[in-house]
C-alpha cells in the first residue's frame, strides 16, 4: 500500500492519499507551501483492506495523530514524539 | 462476417455518416478488426486511491490526480469516477457531490506521459473522503 502525505513543514499532515500496492502510484496536487512525501504506512494502516468501509476510521486516525518525519527514510510517528514538533 | 458487416453497415448509415466510411473498408477488406489480427483489447481497473483531509475538499474546489511518468495509459482510452464516502460516524445529513471534470493526457518535451484526472467538489458542502478509481481500454 502506497501512502503519500501532504504536508508543511512542521510535518502537520493536511492532506492524505492511498493507493493500492498493485496499481500505478498516482499523486495530487497541493497547495502552495506543502510538501508531498511518500512514507512508509504506519502498523495502523499496514494491513488496511480500502475496500473495507472500516478502513476510514484508521485513516482518519491517522490523519488526526500523525505527523511526517523525514529522517534517513520518510514516516509517521505519533505526534507526542520525542522530536517534539 | 460478410452478412454481418453488412447489416452493421446498414444500421450505421443511419446512426452516424462517420461510420460509414470506416465499415465500408471493413466490408471490401480494406482494414482489418482486432480479432483477425490476433489480439484482444485488455480491460485494466484501479483502485481505490483514497483521499482524506479535515476539514475535507471545499465546493468549487479542484484536485488533480496525475499518474506517471509513464504509467502505461498511453495507448489507453481511460474513465475515471470520484466517489464522496459516507462519514465514519452516523450520517452527514447533507449532500456531497463530486465531478470528475477532465482527464488530460500529457506528454512532456522529454516524451514522458502523464495522465491527469480532475476532481471538483460541484456540490455545496466540503467533501472529506472521497475514493477514485481509473479504468480503461488498453490496445
Amino acid at each position: 500500500m502506497r501512502v503519500l502525505a501532504m504536508h508543511d513543514a512542521q510535518g502537520n499532515i493536511h492532506h492524505i492519499v492511498v493507493g493500492p500496492p498493485d496499481s500505478p502510484p498516482a499523486v495530487v496536487t497541493a497547495e502552495p507551501g506543502l510538501l508531498v512525501t511518500e512514507v512508509e504506512a504506519p502498523e495502523e494502516i499496514a494491513d488496511l483492506d480500502l475496500s473495507d468501509p472500516q478502513s476510514q476510521r484508521q485513516l482518519n486516525e491517522v490523519l488526526q495523530n500523525f505527523r511526517v518525519e523525514a529522517q534517513a527514510e520518510a514516516r509517521l510517528v505519533r505526534k507526542a514524539s520525542e522530536a517534539g514538533y | 462476417m460478410q452478412a454481418v458487416l453488412s447489416t452493421l453497415l446498414d444500421s450505421f448509415i443511419v446512426i452516424s455518416h462517420c461510420n460509414i466510411k470506416v465499415l465500408s473498408d471493413l466490408q471490401q477488406g480494406k482494414l482489418r478488426v482486432g480479432k483477425e489480427r490476433g489480439y484482444m483489447a485488455q480491460v485494466f481497473h484501479h483502485g481505490p486511491y483514497f483521499w482524506a483531509s479535515t476539514p475535507g475538499l471545499p465546493p468549487g474546489a479542484q484536485h488533480s490526480w496525475s499518474w506517471g511518468p509513464n504509467p502505461g495509459f498511453d495507448t489507453s482510452s481511460l474513465v475515471a469516477t470520484a466517489h464522496p464516502l459516507p462519514p465514519i460516524e452516523g450520517q452527514t445529513g447533507v449532500e456531497r457531490r463530486l465531478a470528475v471534470t477532465m482527464i488530460q493526457s500529457h506528454r512532456t518535451a522529454a516524451d514522458s506521459h502523464f495522465v491527469h484526472v480532475f476532481v471538483r467538489n460541484v456540490g455545496s458542502t466540503p467533501v472529506g473522503w472521497y475514493e477514485i478509481y481509473i479504468s480503461g481500454i488498453r490496445h
